[in-house]
């Protein structure tokens, strides 16, 4: 599956505003599950597709095209032999070659 | 033209560059190192006018850190919620990531490309929620870790200080199949985590933690035994030992040299936050002038105003842009209700029946750059003005103390030196790590510094050629 979630809005970076009380405990508590992959999520290295066209571009089958709509990215496993060029090249490494069932 | 026959050349536009590093991965002499030295082509020309090492390393975080911590590697396993493994990715790097999710000033976070869009990504945030899921499923890791450890070689290293240089090298030797024994003049393991940095800033729990998995990994701690005095260098280096490093630490204060010192009320930094760390009764009250600009001085300054400062003043000499400290706490120090001041020098410190009254401060512009790349301060004449204060903390930096060494072995600025190998001139299998040879840093630097000097008694005890 290719994910695509946008990296566009902005968020306050760290999304907490600590020191609330003045105490010697530290109180910002560290950032629950949904928050850690939101906030990994914004690495422009991470797994997120952002159809920057390459793996396309260097399909040597031309099995994988661009939704003239949407913009998103499609593999049609119909017409693909495996050879793995498009896991290779792909800048996010958002494409990953899975054992055959 | 710089080679003939091309009649385009590619050109990088930093502000557009994701450094996706596919042109990396994908040039052909990348693919094909041996097609490098290939004198008659046009990528035979360039790699030959190309110096390998110095060219920039992506990503920039990675590059960032000086541990070399695979920092894309483990936010994309934090992205797809496989907290364990990022975990385990950041362990094999890392000997102390609790520490580090608290307190490491993040050099990452400031070469983050995403920072030049909107704001970085916050790395430190996502050690911490990965070291958090460390603290609540210990058995998990250590697991991992112990079938990670090599098989024992039989040999004995002993570390002096058990501070991050001490503890990272202490990791790394034990994760070797070395026998650890760590000694610390203080009665808790963490150097500088437990005694220097305060309790709001980095709970004693994480530090606990850090140093439990180590212990757990088999490293015995020696505490309250201090080199010098409780027991002599040249003993711990034939007790048995193979290899003895040194990583001691900065933890002597450097002095004001204005007259009035000594004075009821004139404390430094690292006795004060040592107090406060320890939880001796320690009570403050009163206007608390704090000199110096690095964490430290925020430290002590956020400590005072929890002591039951009524006002606490921080003054350092040069402008907000110089000051060390990390940025993040001084925004907080400020907003707590600490006041900073810029662009003032101490001159002299008032006392009356021994006892400080306040400190006469002279005003400071800032001049043309000296050879350290920062401006050089220079007193305005005429403009000195006395600020009241009832307790005067000094937190100017440290150094370390080594007068147990050689003079041979001690550098001009009172640090160790070593050579290529990382031992001490005039010394076998003496080597030194962390702040006792570079002067005060950073904690991730120190334990870059203590990982490096556990390569090096390794290469040292297994007669591998130097790298």
């Amino acid at each position: 599956m290719i994910n695509r979630s946008c990296v566009r809005e902005k968020r306050p970076r760290g999304s907490r505003d600590s020191v609330v009380e003045i105490d010697f405990a530290r109180h910002d508590a560290p950032m629950t599950s949904e928050e850690a992959q939101y906030e990994a999520s914004r690495c422009l290295g991470t797994v997120s597709c952002e159809a920057c066209d390459v793996c396309r571009l260097l399909c040597p089958d031309l099995a994988i095209t661009r939704d003239s709509l949407t913009g998103e990215i499609h593999i049609d496993l119909d017409y693909c032999k495996g050879c793995g060029i498009c896991a290779a090249v792909c800048p996010k490494g958002a494409i990953t070659m899975v054992l055959e069932e | 033209m710089a080679v003939e026959g091309r009649t385009h050349k590619p050109v990088v536009d930093r502000d557009l560059c994701q450094s996706c590093s596919v042109c990396l991965r994908e040039c052909p002499a990348e693919l094909f190192p041996e097609l490098r030295p290939d004198e008659d082509t046009t990528r035979g020309y360039v790699y030959s006018n190309t110096d390998l090492a110095a060219r920039e390393v992506f990503p920039p975080c990675f590059a960032a850190c000086p541990l070399g911590q695979q920092v894309r590697d483990y936010v994309r396993l934090l992205e797809v919620g496989n907290v364990k493994e990022a975990l385990l990715v950041i362990r094999q790097d890392n000997p102390l990531p609790g520490v580090c999710g608290y307190i490491c000033h993040h050099p990452c976070e400031e070469a983050c490309i995403r920072g030049s869009w909107d704001d970085p990504v916050s790395i430190r945030e996502l050690k911490r929620y990965a070291a958090q899921y460390e603290m609540d499923h210990r058995g998990l890791i250590m697991e991992t870790l112990i079938q990670r450890k090599e098989p024992a070689r039989g040999k004995k290293v002993v570390i002096v200080g058990a501070g991050p240089a001490g503890l990272a090298c202490g990791f790394e030797s034990v994760m070797r199949g070395y026998e650890v024994t760590i000694m610390d003049a203080l009665a808790q393991p963490g150097g500088m985590l437990a005694g220097g940095i305060p309790s709001f800033r980095l709970p004693r729990s994480v530090v606990d933690h850090d140093v439990g998995i180590i212990r757990s990994l088999g490293v015995r701690f020696l505490p309250s035994v201090r080199i010098g005095q409780d027991v002599s260098l040249r003993q711990v280096m034939k007790d048995d030992a193979d290899a003895v490093v040194l990583a001691t630490g900065a933890w002597i204060d450097l002095t004001l040299d204005v007259p009035g010192e000594g004075a009821k009320g004139y404390l430094n930094c690292l006795d004060f936050l040592d107090a406060v760390n320890s939880a001796q009764n320690v009570k403050l009250s009163g206007r608390v002038l704090v000199v110096g600009g690095g964490n430290a001085a925020i430290d002590t300054a956020r400590s005072a105003l929890r002591l039951g400062a009524e006002q606490v003043i921080v003054v350092y000499r040069r402008s907000r842009e110089e000051m060390p400290a990390n940025h993040e706490e001084v925004e907080a120090a400020i907003k707590e209700g600490v006041e900073v001041q810029y662009l003032l020098a101490p001159k002299r410190i008032l006392t009356e029946n021994g006892g400080v009254t306040g400190l006469e401060l002279v005003r400071i512009e800032l001049a043309d750059f000296d050879e350290a790349g920062r401006r050089r301060p220079v007193l305005i004449e005429g403009s000195e003005y006395i600020e009241e204060a009832d307790v005067i903390i000094t937190a100017l930096g440290q150094r370390p103390g080594v007068s147990f060494l050689d003079v041979k072995a001690i550098s001009e600025h009172g640090t160790i030196t070593r050579n290529a190998s990382g031992m001490v001139p005039g010394y076998e299998g003496l080597f030194a790590a962390g702040d006792a040879v570079s002067g005060p840093s950073t904690v991730v630097e120190a334990m870059a510094s203590g990982k490096l000097v556990a390569q090096q008694v390794m290469d040292y005890l297994e007669g591998m050629p130097r790298r």
